[in-house]
């Protein structure tokens, strides 16, 4: 629905932009595409506020090579100023660890049974993992250009959610045949925290004087902060005894770096092009 | 309007036929009989014991005999197929000829076992009164023996150690009774 919203939002803008006066023209509008190829690297850690049980659940290896896929829509003011909206296509997955092999290591007085494979989908054996998905507004300022190369460093405001799958994992007492059964319920996590980075942007030439777009390419290089957090219940269930559930605070904190490289078009009606509008009017 | 819900109608019922079309089995099994063994769960999953058991890992392991009564489809989806059994069990008794837990030889000790399924995570209490639901479900070969083989109950208490012998009795649906008894064992 979000990105539905984003289209209709964008292009009527864009269409507008074309036709409005020279002063109006001042006004760039750029859209990256949704091609964002690149490394990022992320790492992690969290608060010790967790019960240890949801640690193991929340605790992620240390990736690189995640693909993060954004749409942004940018303006330009004055060729100086550029402010802009993105949001990542679809959930960020963190490679999660294998939390069964994780929580046998961390309770060796319990056995574990890993499950049959039918019963995916009730077992929830962490399948999936913790997921980021978020939206930036971010502010930037042209600071260096030659022709029709830019260097944009940013600074973003992000906000958005975290998911971590809800799940459930038995544990037999090795020395006994008494049973806990843990539910664990994620629900939605928000998410929030900032980002620094550097565009780097290379304009295409515009030839053709008809063309109301420029292309671009570029490379960026972003470092974010994200801070996860929400309310999560763990009901524990004994079979030989009653059950009780805990409700606990998640707080996560998730910092990833990437460099990627982008492909984006650009209104060519912006004080950036007037030369290019000069030279065929 | 009354050709439209008939027509309706008859496109329901085509598409109801295309999908009892897909080919999932439907099987009807029953159980013929059962026997009794002893269980160590020492490993995490129950095993077969000799007559010796620490008492807090000691379990039952009810040998049921299913037997194929129909099959219909052409193949066995482990999700879509349905395994029914035609003759349920409806009362489940379990009791010690020997006095357990300061309980009398006779009395009914249910409420002492768990019901293993072949998964922990749906193991259940098992009430005095109450029944159990063998399943094959949770079983890694499903898709190739659909029927429960055997199911489990697992002691839940802590009895005084020495020897036990352990009676079961199985009421279906349609009134047959079967029981069996397992060999004294010690509980240590």
């Amino acid at each position: 629905m979000k990105k539905i919203l984003f289209l209709f939002l964008c292009f009527p803008l864009t269409v507008f932009s074309q036709n409005d006066s020279l002063k109006r023209r001042m006004i760039g509008f750029e859209v990256v595409v949704p091609f964002e190829p690149g490394l990022s690297y992320y790492f992690q850690n969290t608060t010790s506020s967790l019960p240890d049980h949801a640690e193991i659940l929340m605790n992620n290896h240390k990736n690189i090579g995640t693909r993060v896929q954004f749409l942004s829509a940018q303006f330009h003011f004055n060729d100086l100023i550029s402010i802009e909206y993105a949001f990542t296509l679809d959930n960020i997955g963190f490679q999660s660890k294998d939390a069964f092999h994780e929580f046998q290591r961390a309770y060796p007085g319990y056995y574990l049974q890993e499950e049959s494979k039918y019963a995916n989908g009730t077992d929830g054996n962490g399948q999936g993992g913790y997921s980021l998905s978020y939206s930036k507004a971010s502010l930037g300022v042209n600071i260096f250009r030659k022709g029709r190369d830019y260097l944009q460093p940013f600074i973003s405001y992000c906000f958005g959610k975290g998911t971590l799958p809800d799940c459930k994992y038995s544990f037999k007492e090795n020395a006994s045949n008494e049973l806990h059964i843990n539910t664990y319920d994620f629900g939605k996590l928000k998410s929030e925290g900032f980002a620094v980075g550097i565009n780097f942007k290379k304009y295409m030439d515009s030839d053709d004087p008809n063309l109301g777009y420029v292309g671009y390419y570029g490379i960026k290089l972003e470092y974010a902060h994200m801070n996860v957090f929400g309310e999560a219940t763990i009901e524990r269930s004994v079979l030989i005894g009653s059950s009780n559930t805990t409700q606990f605070n998640v707080k996560k904190k998730s910092n990833f770096m990437a460099v990627s490289v982008f492909l984006g078009l650009a209104s060519k009606r912006d004080k950036r092009f007037l030369s290019d509008l000069k030279t065929t009017h | 309007m009354k050709r439209h819900s008939f027509l309706f109608s008859v496109l329901s019922a085509f598409l109801l036929s295309l999908s009892s079309c897909e080919g999932d089995q439907t099987v009807h099994y029953a159980f013929t009989d059962l026997d009794l063994a002893h269980l160590n769960t020492s490993a995490g999953m129950p095993f077969l014991s000799s007559d010796s058991v620490p008492k807090t890992l000691y379990g039952i392991r009810l040998s049921l005999h299913p037997q194929e009564i129909s099959r219909k489809g052409r193949y066995f989806d482990p999700n879509e197929s349905s395994v029914v059994n035609d003759n349920p069990i409806t009362l489940f008794k379990v009791w010690s000829d020997s006095t357990f837990m300061g309980q009398t030889p006779g009395t009914i000790l249910n409420d002492h076992f768990m019901h293993f399924p072949g998964s922990y995570l749906h193991a259940e209490r098992i009430e005095i009164g109450g029944s159990i639901e063998p399943t094959a479900r949770y079983s890694p070969d499903y898709e190739n023996n659909n029927f429960p083989l055997y199911t489990d109950v697992l002691l839940i208490s802590d009895p005084n150690p020495g020897a036990y012998k352990f009676f079961i009795e199985l009421t279906l649906e349609n009134g047959s009774i079967f029981t069996d008894s397992t060999l004294m064992v010690k509980l240590y």
